[in-house]
């Protein structure tokens, strides 16, 4: 983006008035985070990764040279519908070009929903992070909710034709706040893609609210070309029948925590929560923390997180079930492994079941482990060089995440991404 | 072709040799079968040819066309000509069948300096070798050997074995597991795979396979080491009388 247009965003942003339910947010935002401050290392979801981790503004240092301004000009198309966030600043062509083409849905930036008082946000923004904040306390989010003036409001009234990628790019080293809300209206679908890259760190907020019989699909590329840390939230409020969807990939080196919160306030809701990290060195720490809520009948949930590890690489998994004694026939599953390929390299679980009903079916499960040496034999048996053979183990690791993109143009760039981030 | 001279082999977690002062000589074209009882050493000596890590060589020669392949690692011998039919072909799922059998083709093409196969090239070959394997599409293109049959898995194995061309078979136990149906239709395709430029070793418990795939050669081999040697002939024998009657013969 030109400066001249950066620049008159932030004057736009400083000259509109925002409404009073916005600014009551923000202010009880930067209240509760007075009360609560930030995570300290003993605190029980932040034992494993220590806060400061997202807290430096520093760069880590990552390996590699002619890193692409941005997502988009590695991708081979663009995608149809696209919004574009460059240092953190919403590219306002990107925005008006969306507006244009996505006739099922209303879109407008954070700013300009912010100051509209009669947005259909004023009901909704923060609700989703106040529930996640009664299973434990989020002040990123709550610095985020305190702090953000950019992200997109989107209010999916029909369906999408294709999904809607959101890429993040820059070059600039500082805190980016991004916040977005999303609402999706019965039996409407809505997938969208994120990509993030660049200089910034990221603290990045989204609540989802679905209502009943519709369906959010959402994949979050963390790509090799992320620089700095990354700290996403992803607050999800499920009503009757809604179905979720939620693929993590996390390629970078820096330290990567997703706090993923869903909410299952409806009957019958179906939700699944995948992520995969490769991780390269000991810069690198993926941190997955997940809570599902199940607080109605006959909801399934399935969580399913794979790690590769190597030089001192770290990833963390939190996975938590909730069961509230009303959510009778539940069916809820979780699942970790983690690949070490070095003695070097942590993989730190800590799986949580929380159950007060008495007809659910609930199960989860964890692995680590090195490459399995009968299967390295078998591909070196048919000519095929060690280093291609672990790499095809690797993948193969990774195969049962990718397999649940069910965007396939996406599913094949995240396959090539993969391969060229194990090079 | 390959010439085993004085091989002693050990497990690493095992102090003692397994293999103990092995010799064999196959010529281009000949089909040798070893056959043995339990813990003779025949899938040890498969293993040790193939340069599975764990298997150390502490004594003897093992020559590929007058070369030594000691030095070599698995997949450098399997370049140079040697496939091994597992007796368990190995699941791993999250790898397709077909793009590993792609990949293992055209890495040993790679290392040997010649073309590789573009999908295209590779499908159409993939699909006319197959066809005389009764594998079907729907087979190439789930998860390697996952959830296959016990046939199936044997019948990729001899697949692969059509796909790379190698100039030493060795089927280590390659009956085990097939009714009759599946034998004839694997042995099948060994048979077809036959040539006067291509060796084979089939190593096997019962005569049953070689009434379908006719060995120029029967050894028997115990602790180790082969104790006799004969033709066709060899296996009937051991069928009918077991092995204890070889060893008690031997020790006499």
């Amino acid at each position: 983006m030109k400066n001249q247009e950066k620049h008159s965003i932030n004057k736009l942003d400083n000259s509109r008035k925002r409404s009073k339910w916005a600014l009551n947010y923000q202010k009880q935002c930067q209240e509760d985070l007075k009360k609560v401050g930030m995570p300290s290392r003993n605190a029980e979801y932040w034992k494993f990764a220590s806060p400061n981790l997202w807290e430096n503004t520093g760069l880590i240092p990552v390996s590699g040279k002619n890193f692409p301004k941005n997502d988009t000009q590695y991708l081979e198309n663009k995608p149809e519908y696209y919004v574009e966030f460059v240092d953190g600043i919403i590219d306002p062509v990107t925005l008006q070009n969306l507006k244009k083409k996505l006739k099922e849905c209303e879109i407008s930036n954070f700013e300009e929903s912010v100051c509209d008082q009669f947005h259909w946000a004023n009901k909704l923004l923060g609700k989703a992070e106040t529930k996640a904040r009664k299973s434990y306390e989020r002040p990123f989010a709550l610095l985020n909710g305190g702090g953000s003036s950019q992200g997109i409001f989107l209010n999916c009234k029909e369906s999408p034709r294709k999904p809607i990628h959101i890429f993040y790019s820059g070059e600039i080293e500082e805190k980016v706040n991004i916040r977005h809300l999303l609402k999706i209206n019965c039996n409407a679908e809505l997938h969208i893609i994120e990509h993030f890259s660049g200089n910034a760190n990221y603290n990045v907020v989204t609540e989802g609210f679905l209502d009943s019989t519709s369906i959010l699909n959402h994949n979050r590329l963390v790509s090799r070309f992320l620089r700095n840390s990354i700290i996403t939230h992803f607050f999800i409020n499920c009503m009757e029948s809604s179905v979720v969807k939620t693929i993590g990939i996390t390629l970078n080196n820096g330290a990567v925590r997703n706090e993923t919160f869903l909410n299952l306030e409806g009957s019958q809701c179906d939700v699944t929560l995948a992520g995969l990290g490769v991780g390269r060195n000991q810069s690198s720490i993926c941190d997955n923390s997940v809570f599902v809520a199940h607080l109605e009948n006959s909801c399934k949930s399935r969580q399913i997180i794979k790690n590769v590890l190597t030089q001192g690489a770290k990833a963390v998994f939190q996975g938590k079930i909730y069961v509230d004694p009303k959510a009778q026939k539940t069916d809820g599953y979780q699942m970790s492994n983690g690949l070490i390929l070095d003695e070097k390299s942590n993989f730190l679980v800590k799986p949580e079941l929380e159950i007060y009903a008495d007809d659910v079916i609930c199960s989860h499960g964890s692995t680590s482990g090195s490459l399995n040496m009968e299967h390295l034999f078998y591909l070196k048996s048919r000519g095929i060089s060690t280093n291609e053979a672990r790499k095809i183990l690797v993948e193969a690791f990774l195969e049962e995440v990718i397999e649940e993109i069910s965007d396939l143009e996406f599913s094949k760039f995240v396959r090539k991404e993969i391969q060229d981030t194990l090079i | 072709m390959l010439v085993i001279k004085d091989l002693k082999v050990k497990i690493s977690e095992v102090d003692k040799d397994i293999i103990q002062g092995f010799n064999l000589k196959i010529n281009s074209g000949e089909v040798h079968a070893i056959m043995g009882p339990n813990g003779s050493g025949k899938s040890t000596l498969s293993h040790a040819i193939c340069g599975k890590e764990g298997y150390e060589i502490t004594g003897g020669n093992i020559n590929l066309e007058g070369r030594s392949i000691l030095d070599l690692e698995p997949q450098d011998r399997a370049t140079k000509g040697i496939f091994l039919a597992f007796q368990y072909p190995l699941e791993i799922p999250g790898v397709g069948n077909l793009s590993f059998m792609r990949t293992a083709l055209n890495s040993q093409k790679k290392a040997r300096q010649e073309k590789e196969l573009n999908p295209a090239e590779f499908l159409k070959l993939v699909k006319e070798k197959a066809s005389h394997l009764s594998v079907d599409m729907e087979m190439l293109k789930r998860p390697l050997n996952v959830g296959f049959s016990g046939g199936e898995k044997k019948r990729n194995e001899i697949l692969q074995m059509a796909l790379l061309e190698p100039k030493l078979c060795i089927l280590d136990e390659t009956d085990s597991g097939l009714d009759v149906d599946a034998m004839r239709q694997v042995s099948q395709g060994v048979n077809a795979l036959r040539s006067p430029n291509r060796s084979f070793l089939i190593i096997t418990h019962y005569q049953r396979l070689l009434n379908h795939i006719k060995p120029d050669y029967v050894h028997i081999m115990v602790s180790g080491r082969i104790i006799k040697t004969g033709g066709p002939d060899l296996a009937l024998q051991v069928e009918e009388k077991g092995y204890g009657h070889l060893i008690a013969n031997q020790k006499n």
